[in-house]
């Protein structure tokens, strides 16, 4: 049965949509059909790691909401350009992407009418059935509003991304009970940006402390992946980073 | 009194301390991408030997070997002079850093977190302050719009499932 992840964090700057992609890449390595989608609506970004531009959009997950297309047609096959190892005939490793809208116009709608979010749950199931997915990763909107609540709470699987930083620290909190509240029952940490003098082991001690729940990952601060600046995917640049190790590691807990 | 000096590695836009090291007042040390460098910063806007930190009479004297040089206030310039701190950019795109000198008591080894205490470096530490966090979720979870979420949670998980299976 298909498993829905949600990625998800309290203030921007993380480095979710990053981490989202790319650990998108290594489970869908591993064999599966895995989709992504952007439901960062008011500041898209994911697409960027992909190396899609606007033109190359044509339908995007806006679209799906005000009901102008299927929400497969908003669903972009990346599999060739971020797994250099698959081939278009095998069934897996398949890798889809479904954009929002960088149009300036459609994010402000959304900002002033918001939008469905039963449509958006219909959407996801249309997508892991007619796409036949094994996983679908939801990159979503940083805060707490109805519609990121909602993707949180339809999720089997709930992954927040922070930053080793009290002010993140204590935001986040408020979203693992609320997360609890709407009946998630795996919720997980990848503490991502670490400086090399902070001890994992008590953050790690730290996070299972005051959250309740386990650090899945550590992921250093490192130049590599600022400099990369979401132009491409990291796990495929540097495949023999210790970032990529980590993320691995991280792959591998969510495909279980 | 002995002096020491603290160097940190700022994050450029949040400008909160992302990595430390500490020196003696005698001993100089040099900033580099090199990995020989006492200070290593992995970044290719800076130079595999960029910057010489030595004490001086009056002071302190920071002297960029790098051609690139450092930005203070905005200007590019070779050398500076320094007494408390000095902010600083490795070349026009580089990393921004700060080195500050603090005082130690006689006698005892400098061991600059135990001196000044993780806060002064504004090191995060993953502490939670639980009341507020509960006053948040509670002002949240008494909104209207939370019942009704939880409910529509429910019925599509409901429904979820079963299309599932």
């Amino acid at each position: 049965m298909a498993k829905i992840i949600s990625i998800h964090s309290f203030r921007g700057g993380t480095g979710k949509s990053n981490t989202s992609a790319n650990l998108a890449v290594l489970m869908a390595s591993e064999g599966y059909r895995v989709g992504v989608v952007d439901t960062d609506i008011q500041s898209p970004g994911i697409h960027v790691i992909f190396r899609m531009d606007n033109e190359q959009i044509g339908h995007s997950l806006n679209d799906y909401l005000w009901k102008k297309c299927k929400i497969e047609d908003a669903a972009y096959d990346v599999t060739a350009s971020a797994i250099g190892h698959a081939s278009p005939e095998d069934r897996a490793p398949k890798l889809f992407l479904i954009p929002s809208s960088l149009n300036t116009g459609e994010i402000a709608r959304i900002l002033r009418e918001g939008y469905d979010v039963a449509k958006l749950n219909d959407g996801f199931q249309q997508l892991i059935a007619g796409l036949e997915l094994d996983y679908l990763l939801i990159d979503t909107h940083p805060g707490v509003n109805e519609e990121t609540l909602l993707s949180i709470a339809i999720s089997d699987h709930f992954l927040l991304v922070l930053r080793p930083d009290k002010q993140d620290f204590q935001g986040t909190a408020v979203t693992v009970e609320l997360a609890r509240k709407l009946g998630v029952e795996k919720i997980s940490v990848l503490l991502n940006k670490v400086p090399a003098s902070m001890d994992p082991e008590l953050l790690k001690e730290q996070v299972r402390t005051g959250y309740g729940c386990e650090v899945v990952g550590l992921l250093p601060l490192c130049s590599e992946m600022a400099e990369l600046a979401s132009s491409w995917i990291f796990v495929n640049r540097f495949p023999e980073h210790r970032l990529t190790q980590e993320l691995s590691n991280v792959a591998q807990h969510l495909l279980k | 009194m002995n002096q020491s000096l603290l160097v940190e590695l700022l994050d450029t836009d949040l400008r909160h301390t992302i990595q430390t090291w500490t020196f003696d007042s005698d001993s100089p040390f040099h900033i580099g991408r090199s990995a020989d460098a006492d200070v290593v910063i992995r970044n290719p806007y800076v130079s595999r030997t960029h910057v010489y930190v030595s004490s001086s009479d009056s002071g302190w004297n920071l002297v960029s070997i790098s051609d690139l040089g450092v930005i203070i206030d905005g200007k590019t310039v070779r050398t500076a002079e320094f007494k408390d701190s000095v902010e600083f950019q490795l070349a026009r795109k580089g990393p921004l850093m700060r080195v500050s000198v603090y005082s130690s008591v006689p006698g005892d080894s400098f061991d600059a977190k135990a001196t000044i205490g993780e806060e002064a470096f504004n090191i995060p530490i993953l502490i939670l302050d639980e009341r507020k966090r509960d006053e948040e979720v509670s002002a949240i979870e008494n909104q209207d719009f939370f019942g009704r979420l939880q409910d529509i949670a429910t019925n599509l998980k409901r429904k979820n499932d079963q299309g599932r299976t």
